[in-house]
């Protein structure tokens, strides 16, 4: 903990740290999070520490490349935890991390879309999401801070890369084959290339009772078309069993659309928003595999990965009827 | 389905109630979500156990439908061609199998996705 708290005070440029609670926090396999209270020259700071779990080999962003996007999020003025410090040095808690504010808040999908004390008036932060999607899409290239973001993932990118997994893993199955075939050729040509949360969805931002404390899980992040965000957060499978309020199980397909329109002074193409929800369910489709695949390995065993398997029949049921 | 099925069903199910009614209220609140997955399991495992001769005879019947393709990986080779790209019959007969591959599956993970069944 001394060196923690001398980076800090290096970093701060403070003369008198002191860390009064460094504690894992849930959540997080291949990231680990810890609650982390210091009184710096005097004054209680209340902040995460994100760290690379020291077991595994980073396949996710780096923790300096998430600091970076928290950085230009936070610049844009999207509600994101204030991102601090960063650090690549291993000497001080074994792996890389940064230090960032600490929100508070519950981001559990079920629990949001039924307590409707949380957050608000529910149409008010339907709009105010969409208002933190719009700060998102500000972000634009080029940008040499997030030089490592790779070009824009095409559909087609992705379909290849689901063929090949469905083949390596010997799976013979024609409904999500039909959906990858259809995204593929229907695929509409980005009109606009932005900054994508690409994991912009319910479970993945805080709630008080105010409304929002922070946008979630930026490791996905990536340019493209603004409609794939939107589609995303408005597919069937985020919306936690409230399946009427078709904008994140919060408000109107409507509401969000026009509260988009009007902080981003972009049309929001209905059609182009279907595509990127039929990609939705095959995208969470495929990844649930993968998920699936982790504990039949043998590389984690875990019943709640098993159990994410069994959501691939709805799925597809969705994929299918996107497509019809 | 072997004969002892409903015996093993009757297990899974007063497994379960016994999980969420006696000890689901007496759990500290961070138990209570693996005690939901793991009531969540055994009603998958119960319901694979019941009788789903029905879908499955719907899923050989929309099979039937798609003679020209010797096995379902010759049907997904045809699929990734675009051979099945444009409305026709053998689009529609492999959108009805897939669909009813994916109800057979929805009998056991989720069967309220369902459409209701058509009583005669």
């Amino acid at each position: 903990m001394e060196r923690l708290a001398a980076f800090i005070a290096a970093a701060s440029g403070a003369r008198d740290v002191r860390i009064d609670r460094y504690e894992r926090m849930s959540g997080g396999a291949i990231q680990e999070n810890y609650a982390l209270d210091a009184s710096i020259d005097g004054r209680d700071a209340e902040l995460v520490l994100r760290r690379d779990a020291p077991s595994r080999v980073a396949v996710s962003r780096s923790r300096a490349e998430e600091f970076a996007l928290l950085r230009a999020a936070f610049a844009a003025g999207v509600t994101v935890p204030e991102p601090l410090w960063a650090s690549d040095d291993l000497t001080i808690v074994g792996a890389p991390f940064f230090i960032m504010r600490r929100a508070a808040g519950t981001a559990i999908g079920r629990r949001i879309v039924r307590d409707e004390a949380l957050g608000g008036d529910r149409t008010t932060l339907a709009a105010r999401l969409a208002e933190q999607l719009a700060r998102i899409h500000t972000i634009r290239q080029p940008r040499a801070d997030l030089a490592f973001l790779r070009p824009p993932q095409t559909p087609g990118d992705f379909v290849a890369e689901a063929y090949a997994f469905l083949d390596r893993t010997k799976r013979n199955e024609p409904a999500i084959e039909l959906g990858l075939r259809w995204l593929d050729v229907n695929a509409p040509a980005p009109n606009d290339i932005v900054l994508l949360h690409r994991d912009f969805r319910t479970g993945n931002y805080l709630l008080d009772a105010d409304g929002i404390t922070a946008i979630l899980d930026w490791e996905f992040a990536g340019w493209g078309d603004p409609h794939e965000d939107i589609g995303w957060f408005c597919a069937w499978c985020w919306r936690f069993g409230s399946s009427d309020r078709e904008a994140g199980g919060i408000g109107t397909r409507q509401a969000f659309y026009s509260a988009y329109e009007r902080a981003s002074g972009m049309r929001v193409d209905d059609a182009r928003v279907r595509y990127w929800e039929a990609y939705a369910h095959a995208r969470w489709g495929i990844i649930a595999r993968q998920q699936t695949d982790r504990h039949q390995s043998g590389e984690q065993r875990s019943l709640e990965l098993l159990l994410i398997g069994t959501l691939e029949p709805e799925l597809d049921d969705e994929l299918l009827r996107g497509i019809a | 389905m072997s004969d002892d099925a409903p015996e093993l069903g009757q297990l899974l199910m007063l497994a379960r109630e016994l999980l969420q009614n006696e000890l689901v209220p007496v759990m500290p609140s961070n138990a209570r979500f693996t005690a939901a997955l793991i009531a969540n399991a055994l009603a998958i495992a119960g319901r694979e156990l019941l009788d789903h001769g029905d879908a499955d005879c719907a899923v050989a019947d929309a099979r039937d439908a798609l003679i020209d393709y010797s096995d379902d990986r010759d049907l997904i080779a045809a699929i990734r061609s675009g051979a099945l790209d444009v409305p026709s019959t053998q689009r529609r007969a492999a959108l009805a199998y897939a669909q009813a591959l994916v109800r057979r599956q929805l009998a056991v993970t989720n069967p309220g996705r369902l459409p209701p069944k058509v009583v005669s």
